[in-house]
This record gives structure tokens, C-alpha cells and sequence, in this order.
């Protein structure tokens, strides 16, 4: 038994671009206002973000990576000693 | 202090440096006051300066240890330098990568070769040195002593670190917490901030510290070990 979503066939691509379009126009009157009230952000103010992003990202794996090389040998040795 | 013990602390520790590091990340990215001048890119400092107290503190470890090892000779010393200096070279390299991402902005520059750029590049190369020479040695008692006259030499440069702002024409700015003359300069929630995260840092730093001293115990036992069933099959076989 067919379910109610099963297509009976391949829809053509002529026929997917109308609820294409809608749905791009829907999203953009919603995103519209949203984008109109958003602080303005310059590219060199993106760029600040990313430099500090980076920059904790780095101290997480470096800090992250110590422990786990830590960790590594502690079940080697523990595995040996066994 | 026994193996137990020490990975008690570390657990505690390691808590309580996750629940710090947690807060302080907080005020960084929603609390804390943007600095007028730099901006958002400041925040980097919350994640720098840290990071170089604790490598100058476990690099201070390293030496004292190193220090006392050569006067008693008790390896436990020199597990204790090996330790803390992984986490010294963790932390200066941290140092190394995070204060380029701020120069960017601020210089111009990734890197430029001012005095105290320059002198912690060279703190990272002596404590790489440190664990190069213990295995440049013939016996594994020469490489430790070796390595704890390096560990030595290379706290002599922390110092140098501090003043090279004071002494030299830098482009690095000067200390903002430990200045002599001034006391320090930050406002009340930035200076909050800071401390935060060193506590932090510290509590983490110590936490990983005792776990891998208690590694370097069990791997010095193990050594023991398989070191005295070779003798016994020895003695087996005459």
C-alpha cells in the first residue's frame, strides 16, 4: 500500500519551480524587517570577531590536546602495569 | 603523595578550572566592557596575558625543580620539571598563536621582531631544547641533568620577558596589572575578568600537571619493574 506522501511519479522540474519561488519569496519578506533592524556590522568588525574566535579556538586544542596525550599514556602504562 | 591522591587533586582541580573557565568565557563574550580604542579584538588579552603567567609559572617549576635535582639527585624532582614544563610549552605556544591574531589588528603585523616577541620565541625554543637534550644523551641520568641546567637557563629569560617592555623601545604594550609605579590601570570589571581567567588557567594548569606527574611516576615504575624481571631472568639463567 502506497503512503499518502509516496509520489505516483518524478515530478518535472517545471512544476517544482513555482513552490520554489514561493518558498525564496516568503523567506525573504520574512528576513527582510529582521535584516533592516540588525546593528550594522562592518567587514573589519567581522574580521575582530574571527581574530578572538580563532584565537580561543587555539587555546582549546592546544589545552585539550596536552590532556589528551596525557590521558593516552596513562592507559598505555595502565595497560602494561595490568 | 600517593598515585590516589594526586589524581583526586587533579579531579578537583580540573572542576573547578572547567567551572572558572565556563564563567570567564562568559563575561568575555557577554559581560565584559569593549575597550574604546582596540574593540572587540582586546578580548584576546583575557586568553593571552593568562596563558603567559602560567607558562612563566610552570617554567619557574621547572627550574626550581631542576635546581634541586642537581643538588639531591631525586628523580621524582625531575619528573615534576618534566611535567610542568610540557605545560609551560603548551601555554607559550599559546602565547605565540594568540598574540599574532591580535597584532593583526592592532600592528599590521602578524610578527615583528620587538624585544619581548623576540625573547619569548626564544623561552619556547630552550624548553623545546629541554626535552631534545634528554634524548641526546648517552645514559638517561646525563639527559636529566642536561635538561634541568636547561630548564634553568631558560627561566633566567622570564625576567628579561617582563622588563623588556620597561627597558627596550617596544611596540608591546607595557604591563597593565603588575606595574610598579602605577599599580593596576584596568577598570574594575576587565581587572575581574583577567583574574577569573588566570584562576582558571592555574587551576586547569595544575590539574593537567598532577596527572601527568602521576603518569611519569607509574611509567617510573613500570621501568622499575620490567628493569627487575630482566635482572631476575638474568640471575634465572646463571
Amino acid at each position: 500500500m502506497k503512503s499518502f506522501f509516496t509520489l505516483a511519479r518524478r515530478p518535472r522540474a517545471s512544476e517544482l519551480l513555482a513552490p520554489a519561488l514561493l518558498t525564496l519569496f516568503v523567506l525573504a519578506a520574512l528576513a527582510g524587517p529582521v535584516w533592516a533592524q540588525a546593528p550594522q556590522t562592518s567587514p573589519l568588525e567581522m574580521r575582530h570577531f574571527w581574530h578572538v574566535f580563532i584565537a580561543y579556538a587555539i587555546a582549546w586544542v592546544l589545552i585539550g590536546g596536552w590532556l589528551f596525550t596525557i590521558v593516552r599514556r596513562l592507559r598505555k602504562v595502565e595497560e602494561r602495569l595490568r | 603523595m600517593t598515585l590516589a591522591t594526586q589524581r583526586k587533586g587533579a579531579l578537583v582541580l580540573g572542576a573547578l578550572g572547567i567551572g572558572l573557565t565556563l564563567l570567564f568565557h562568559y563575561m568575555v563574550f557577554f559581560t565584559v566592557s569593549t575597550e574604546a580604542t582596540l574593540g572587540i579584538v582586546q578580548r584576546i588579552f583575557y586568553v593571552h596575558v593568562p596563558s603567559a603567567w602560567v607558562a612563566f609559572l610552570a617554567f619557574g617549576i621547572v627550574a626550581l625543580s631542576g635546581a634541586v635535582y642537581l643538588w639531591i639527585g631525586d628523580e621524582r624532582l625531575d619528573q615534576i620539571g618534566r611535567a610542568a614544563a610540557e605545560g609551560g610549552l603548551a601555554f607559550t605556544t599559546i602565547v605565540l598563536l594568540t598574540g599574532p591574531l591580535w597584532a593583526r589588528l592592532s600592528w599590521g603585523t602578524w610578527w615583528t621582531w620587538e624585544p619581548r616577541l623576540t625573547f619569548t620565541l626564544l623561552l619556547w625554543f630552550i624548553y623545546v631544547g629541554y626535552f631534545m637534550v634528554r634524548n641526546a644523551t648517552a645514559s638517561p641520568e646525563q639527559g636529566r641533568r642536561y635538561a634541568a641546567v636547561v630548564g634553568i637557563v631558560g627561566a633566567l629569560n622570564i625576567p628579561l620577558i617582563h622588563v623588556s617592555v620597561i627597558w627596550f623601545r617596544s611596540l608591546h604594550p607595557e604591563p597593565v596589572v603588575l606595574n610598579a609605579a602605577e599599580g593596576p590601570s584596568l577598570p574594575g570589571d576587565m581587572l575581574a575578568t583577567l583574574m577569573i581567567a588566570l584562576a582558571a588557567w592555574t587551576a586547569l594548569f595544575f590539574s593537567f600537571f598532577l596527572l601527568r606527574y602521576s603518569v611519569l611516576k607509574l611509567e617510573a615504575r613500570e621501568e622499575e619493574r620490567s628493569g627487575s624481571s630482566v635482572s631476575g631472568q638474568g640471575l634465572a639463567v646463571r
